[in-house]
């Protein structure tokens, strides 16, 4: 079932500068994107700065509006109280500050009409590890746990569709790792922007790049990392004349080659991987080390965007 | 319009104003200093021989007065709070709409309006003898008081959402530019020509002629239905500008860089 549906969205900002004879300059944030996503999928969009992931969140969370192009909603044209099912969470925005945590909270359950909220709001807390911190105001909290607190306003509401803007930009890399296990366990349906490659393969099930105000490619992270076609392989060894001859047979490309060091680039495929391996160890070459990587999303992300800019 | 959504609203101000001591004191801080101020003046006017109905004038100008004030003045700051705060995107990416927040703020001033003339009424009584509260058709004046003061504040609202909070300093200064039109404290009469025609716009001066009268025991019909009628056109107009303030802040992305 498709919970989201956006056709063709276009947003460009005009800005103006000069005191009294303004000069206006038009910048496309959204040429044209479209893009569906699933009942209980995590939808990654990625790209780079000023490629269009905040403008494409803030038009769907209704504080930008479009300039064309069509938004459908739980398979409804979006509006207003289609608002109701959804909800938003940003590293960037703040709530009240002289507030304490439970009545910002309590603010907006209300808002969204919460049943039970005090029990909802404490057992949110308690999830992210916060709820010492419920009577605290707000301004007295960490970048971390003003994060965590965005994210239980994020929730407060069981939203069907959560959109998430740079959840843990600024973080610490174990509370954003604790940050993205519990996003991991969210039964929702989620759209996530992030300039870390690595959240995009421990979170999302599809993932769309944006570059240029357009989506360049949308997949899973599996089939978005087959677009990588080599991995590269260090193998490092005692030297001798056998291994040196051994070696120099091995398959792939070498970027680098010593004594006791060769720097191998393979196909991306099954067998490749035992094809170097194989004679190295049947003929008793001795490893000292052995060091494999892997295509990774930051790979994709240089080879569709590199290639663009 | 979902009375839930305004409900959560108003828990907001309602939090921001125990959290905040400058809220509370607002409240009485200002109107009780001012009374003194004036309730001490208009004595001394008095007892130089210009009557008794000089007292009335001040005061029950002053008292009137402050239910505008608070109307315009919580329509606007506890909107603007959220610029104050940076949480502009936390409240406008809610389902809550323009009217809800309207409604809220105006629920708001209307509870603290009638806190404040209560106390200040009560002090002018007990201090100076002056009781606001037997002038029974002052009643009716109090709606365009509260429709323009609305009207007002969302204006400013309007402005901010167009330009930001650090022009916030309308907020507390538009009351200030208003009032020598206004004639709270003297007839309209005694300005000059130009500036009467500046007045005969303003729904203030036909609710101050309005008390004046009042004072006498007379009602002015007229006064009151014009007042009223300007008030509404004024408080229309302004609505709308404020809508389209927050549309034009959407649509330019003003609003999400708050």
């Amino acid at each position: 079932m498709t919970v989201l549906n956006v056709r063709g969205l276009k947003k460009s900002y005009t800005i103006r500068s000069g005191l009294f004879w303004k000069k206006k300059t038009t910048i496309d944030a959204v040429k044209d994107v479209t893009f569906s996503v699933r009942k209980h999928e995590t939808f990654g969009l990625l790209g780079p700065n000023g490629a269009g992931k905040t403008t494409t969140v803030n038009i769907l969370a209704g504080i930008v509006t479009k300039d064309a192009g069509d938004i459908t909603v739980f398979g409804q044209p979006y509006t207003q109280e289609t608002k109701e099912r959804m909800n938003v969470a940003t590293a960037y925005n703040s709530l009240l500050d002289y507030l304490t945590v439970m009545q910002n909270l309590r603010i907006y359950a209300r808002i969204y009409n919460v049943k039970n909220s005090e029990d909802k709001i404490k057992n949110l807390l308690k999830r992210f590890g916060i709820y010492k911190k419920r009577h605290t105001r707000y301004y007295l909290l960490s970048a971390g746990q003003r994060t965590r607190v965005n994210l239980c306003k994020g929730l407060v509401n069981n939203p069907e569709l959560l959109l998430l803007d740079e959840a843990t930009v600024g973080l610490d890399p174990d509370v954003a790792q604790e940050v993205r296990d519990e996003i991991n366990k969210l039964d929702t349906t989620i759209i996530f922007t992030t300039h870390y490659m690595k959240e995009i393969e421990q979170l999302c099930t599809r993932a769309a790049f944006l570059h240029e105000g357009k989506i360049i490619r949308v997949g899973t992270p599996q089939q978005l990392l087959k677009m990588i076609k080599e991995q590269i392989v260090q193998i490092s060894f005692y030297p001798s004349e056998r291994t040196r001859s051994i070696i120099n047979k091995l398959p792939g490309k070498f970027e680098e080659k010593t004594s006791t060091r060769v720097v191998l680039r393979i196909p991306n495929t099954p067998g490749a991987m035992h094809d170097v391996l194989e004679p190295l160890m049947s003929q008793g070459v001795y490893i000292k080390d052995l060091h494999i990587t892997k295509p990774s999303m930051d790979d994709v992300f240089i080879k569709l965007v590199g290639k663009k800019s | 319009m979902k009375l839930y959504r305004i409900h959560g609203l108003l828990l907001k101000h309602w939090y921001t104003t125990i959290n905040s001591v400058d809220r509370i004191l607002d409240i009485l801080f200002w109107p009780i200093v001012n009374l003194i101020i004036w309730g001490f003046a208009s004595k001394y006017v008095q007892e130089s021989g210009a009557g008794e109905f000089i007292l009335g004038v001040f005061l029950g100008g002053l008292i009137l007065y402050t239910i505008f004030d608070r109307a315009q003045k919580d329509t606007s700051m506890y909107i603007v709070e959220d610029f104050w705060n940076k949480s502009v995107y936390s409240t406008y990416v809610t389902p809550v709409t323009e009217g809800e927040l309207f409604v809220s703020v105006a629920l708001l001033g209307i509870c603290r309006a009638v806190i404040e003339f209560m106390v200040v009424g009560l002090l002018a009584l007990a201090a100076y003898g002056f009781n606001i509260f037997a002038i029974g058709s002052l009643g009716l004046f109090v709606i365009p008081l509260f429709i323009f003061g609305w009207a007002v504040g969302l204006l400013v609202n309007g402005i901010i959402f167009q330009y930001g909070s650090r022009i916030s300093i309308f907020i507390w200064s538009i009351p200030f530019l208003i009032e020598p039109f206004a004639a709270v404290f003297y007839p309209v009469s005694v300005l000059p020509s130009s500036l009467q025609a500046i007045a005969a716009a303003m729904p203030l001066a036909y609710i101050f002629e309005g008390l004046r009268a009042a004072m006498n025991g007379a009602f002015l019909v007229k006064d009151f239905v014009i007042a009223l009628l300007l008030s509404i056109v004024y408080f229309i107009v302004s609505y709308a500008l404020f809508r389209f303030f927050i549309n034009r802040g959407r649509r330019t992305g003003f609003l999400s860089k708050q």
